[in-house]
């Protein structure tokens, strides 16, 4: 796979003992391969978890949602169990061969990954009753990623903000990963088709969020109440058009007082939009 | 439902009368098999006795699971026709030979799929033996 200059290194990623690697319901474009350490997959059932299985090195997780082409959600949850080390294989590359490879095989290779995806369903549907224990984390987990860049005046970022959950293991929040953009966007209530666009500033956008700062004037144009939806369209730093509806969680003020800062959750995306997004954010 | 191209996979086809068991749970298999008309039954023993994990149609490949993965050899569940049904005996030596022609990421995250599927279908087992 080395020389084409225009697909991604493959590059790694250290997890900390109970930090969460990608959770149940995340759209996932990543394939990981354990370098060093253990991982938990876990099925969540309402309030049930069930550790699946326990993974460690050379295994490789997160491939079903590689062969949902993004388009679908992780499954099941997979957590750190000790410091661990992953491998990143970029779902381009994989999908790429994926596509070119002989029919049958495609048709004989599709149906194991269907099964496993009715096989999940059913143990959930079963009502795993499992022993897990919410292990404590061995040390205190470090945070990944890089902070969210710094608003004055905000409190933080509203896209992590319209992001955090609180996951099935009580000592972790929620984190979904942001990338910076920092890009010009048109955007429009639902079902405003006619009337001409907004513009906005979108700053970073994540799996499910949108952070963007706009003009206190738009708020004069059309309503900006909690609750309202936009289609939104944006032209990513990688040059791909993304396009989504979004509905508006919080406003908060900037440094500028003529300027206001959306935190926005992605309500409904279509597959394209989501596939081009998935592969922006892959670290 | 064959195509040319699908024959070329194929070493040989078979009628196999209703109720046989095509793989056998708990033995190594060393077949894999193509429904081309007709239905099976995937089944497995629990506690709580032989349970039907799934029914396969038309088109459902049976098998590959031992194929293409060295820690899946022995089955983990019966495959039984339900009713007449008629299977292509796929040629191992050609599957494997394009599935070793991918490359080792692509061929380590399709085994994982595998080791997946195994692990889940031991889980619907024992929570399906469970008493009540």
């Amino acid at each position: 796979m080395g020389g084409d200059r225009s697909q991604p290194a493959i590059v790694r990623l250290k997890y900390s003992p109970g930090e969460q690697i990608f959770k149940a319901g995340d759209y996932g474009v990543s394939v990981y391969r354990i370098i060093m350490g253990q991982v938990d997959l876990v099925s969540v059932s309402g309030e049930h978890e069930s550790v699946l299985v326990s993974l460690s090195e050379g295994e490789v997780i997160g491939e079903t949602a590689f062969l949902g082409r993004g388009a679908q959600p992780h499954p099941v949850s997979a957590r750190a169990v000790k410091t661990t080390i992953l491998e990143v294989w970029h779902a381009a590359r994989l999908a790429d061969e994926y596509d070119r490879m002989p029919t049958f095989l495609r048709h004989l290779l599709d149906q194991p990954l269907d099964r496993l995806r009715r096989t999940r369903k059913l143990v959930s549907q079963l009502g795993a009753k499992s022993a897990l224990k919410i292990r404590p984390p061995e040390e205190k987990p470090e945070k990944r990623e890089e902070p969210p860049p710094k608003r004055t005046g905000a409190a933080g970022s509203a896209a992590l903000e319209a992001g955090e959950k609180t996951a099935g293991w009580a000592s972790q929040r929620r984190r979904y990963y942001r990338k910076k953009v920092d890009r010009e966007c048109a955007y429009r209530p639902v079902g405003a088709a006619s009337k001409p666009p907004l513009r906005g500033l979108v700053r970073d956008v994540s799996r499910e969020g949108v952070g963007m700062e706009i003009s206190y004037n738009n708020m004069k144009v059309v309503s900006h109440d909690v609750g309202d939806e936009f289609e939104l369209d944006l032209t990513l730093p990688d040059g791909k058009d993304l396009h989504c509806t979004v509905k508006l969680l919080h406003i908060k003020n900037t440094s500028d007082i003529t300027r206001r800062f959306l935190g926005l959750a992605i309500s409904d995306i279509g597959y394209e939009s989501q596939k081009r997004l998935g592969f922006f954010l892959m670290p | 439902m064959a195509g040319e191209e699908f024959r070329a996979y194929f070493k040989d086809e078979m009628d196999v009368p209703s109720g046989s068991i095509i793989i056998q749970e708990g033995r190594p298999s060393q077949w894999t098999f193509l429904v081309l008309k007709g239905q099976v039954k995937v089944k497995a023993n629990t506690a709580a006795g032989t349970v039907t994990l799934e029914t396969l149609g038309e088109g459902a490949v049976i098998g590959e699971m031992a194929l293409l993965e060295d820690s899946l050899k022995v089955v983990g569940a019966s495959v039984v026709a339900d009713g007449p049904v008629r299977v292509a005996v796929l040629d191992r030596e050609v599957v494997l030979r394009d599935f070793h022609a991918l490359s080792p990421q692509l061929q380590e995250t399709l085994r994982a799929v595998l080791r997946r599927l195994k692990e889940a279908g031991d889980e619907v087992k024992k929570l399906a033996g469970r008493p009540g």
